[in-house]
């Protein structure tokens, strides 16, 4: 552990140093009484902790606390000055200082319990931040894990159906379910839970979907970067997933080739997704204007629930579905 | 000589290893549905090991935590020194535990749950290869893309 002190008065440091070392018998004890020598020793190493004076020749406290958070964000920071009142009190622990401890003789027992008590207390948060991220990752891990038994259970599922139709209902929940998955894979990468990277989520879900179909799918994106909050996001998602599978499904049917095009793009207050095939557009515009079909029943539920508008028209070589939600 | 005569028809004898039962049968039948074979099951790296030295194993499937000490991790060092081409199917999403399976050469990295049509195009690599003889091409990142 290295403690940093800062101050224009050698015998002060002299004094601090020795009080703060009685609680941490065992640190590195660095001093810094200008720039040079303060820059010299944060380049060697940051420190744990800090104790500074306010009122410096060359700089004050609120600049060495920047300068040193630069290097080690997590290093505890302890004012200790003779010049200060209530005001500079205030103004040290709104910027951040952990602490903060007047000058004098008999005061120097008190700093070495500041630190001491600063100095625990971030340790207390950084074993916390630590333990949140493993049990994070563990939680994901044991998400995708259980998301693949899921999967590997209506596979079994399915095989032991013997029509055709359920079978085909079956696939689609499985896809459904992937769609959900990459849309939880985002929002872990953007390391940010409650926000996710559309435009990465459908490129990864369109291509997904066309590598699972027999035949030549050519897929073209067009994919404004926009990044959605979770609530938004799922929903969203399970739209694309539903509209991408109809478009595969039955304008492009089996075996047959063809172009799927997917665009997504800000208008205003409103993100728009374009969806168009080149297969049967006559066909496709009528499948999709069905109202029976589960595909369809969330297409229209979760568009609802966003306050989303969608339409279905007949383009030159083919069906195109285009959804707008607001932001 | 029936190794040879599976190798020139193109079937594989692919190793599944994996220690939930459930996901083991369904990776199973992802292979065999796809005109290959499983040349075993294992739930640890210690049973994986056993099956890379004494069967004949033409590609590794491997989950990476694993019941046991030994990782999916170390069964792909171990088939990398056999010159077994290797892929990874993981629930962790920890960007050093992947930077360490990458670093083993695999043939994909691929996110439970997994596409099966990814797993499908790994194995048509190989048996691509092992038809021409060439190294299968090993791949970090997203794995295989259609």
């Amino acid at each position: 552990m290295r403690i940093l002190f800062v101050d224009d008065d050698p015998d002060a440091r002299v004094l601090a140093i020795r009080a703060v070392a009685q609680e941490f018998p065992n640190a590195g004890f660095r001093e810094a009484s200008d720039l040079v020598s303060l820059d010299q020793t944060l380049l060697e190493q940051a420190p744990d902790i800090l104790v500074t004076d306010f009122d410096l020749r060359w700089t004050d406290g609120i600049a060495i606390f920047d300068r040193v958070k630069a290097t080690n964000p997590f290093c505890c920071c302890v004012m200790f000055t003779g010049t200060g009142n209530e005001e500079l009190a205030v103004r040290a622990i709104k910027h951040g200082f952990d602490d903060y401890v007047v000058k004098g003789a008999k005061q120097l027992r008190r700093l070495a319990t500041a630190v001491r008590t600063a100095y625990d207390r971030g340790r207390e948060l950084r074993e916390l931040g630590e333990n949140r991220d493993l049990v994070l990752k563990e939680l994901y891990h044991r998400l995708h894990n259980n998301l693949q038994i899921v999967i590997s259970l209506l596979r079994m599922t399915e095989k032991a159906i013997a029509t055709q139709g359920d079978r085909e209902q079956l696939a689609d929940l499985g896809r459904r379910i992937q769609a959900l998955s990459a849309l939880q894979e985002e929002f872990y990468r953007s390391e940010d839970f409650r926000k996710v990277d559309f435009a990465a989520f459908l490129q990864r879900l369109a291509g997904s979907l066309t590598e699972l179909k027999v035949g030549y799918v050519r897929l073209t994106s067009r994919l404004e970067a926009m990044v959605l909050p979770v609530d938004l996001a799922v929903p969203f998602g399970l739209i694309a997933n539903e509209i991408f599978t109809n478009s595969l499904k039955h304008a492009l049917p089996e075996g047959r080739s063809g172009g799927l095009s997917v665009a997504l793009e800000r208008l205003g207050d409103r993100a728009v997704l374009t969806v168009a095939d080149d297969g049967d557009g006559v066909r496709g515009v009528d499948l999709f204007a069905a109202t029976s079909g589960l595909g369809m029943r969330l297409i229209g539920r979760l568009t609802e629930q966003v306050g989303g508008e969608i339409s279905f028209e007949r383009g030159d070589t083919g069906a195109i579905c285009r959804i707008n939600v607001p932001l | 000589m029936p190794d040879q005569r599976s190798t020139m028809m193109g079937k594989l004898r692919v190793l599944v290893v994996e220690d939930e039962a459930l996901v083991a049968d369904y990776v199973a039948d992802v292979i065999e549905e796809a005109g290959h074979e499983v040349a075993g099951f294992a739930a640890t790296g210690e049973k994986a090991l056993e099956y890379l030295l004494h069967e004949r194993v033409d590609l590794a499937v491997l989950d990476i935590k694993l019941k046991g000490s030994l990782s999916g991790i170390d069964v792909a060092q171990a088939a990398r020194e056999r010159a077994i081409p290797h892929v990874f199917i993981s629930g962790s999403g920890d960007p050093s535990t992947r930077q360490a399976a990458e670093a083993t050469g695999p043939l994909a990295f691929l996110q439970k749950p997994f596409n099966q049509a990814k797993l499908v195009s790994v194995l048509e690599t190989v048996t691509e290869c092992k038809a021409t003889s060439e190294p299968p091409p090993s791949i970090g990142g997203e794995g295989r893309r259609g």
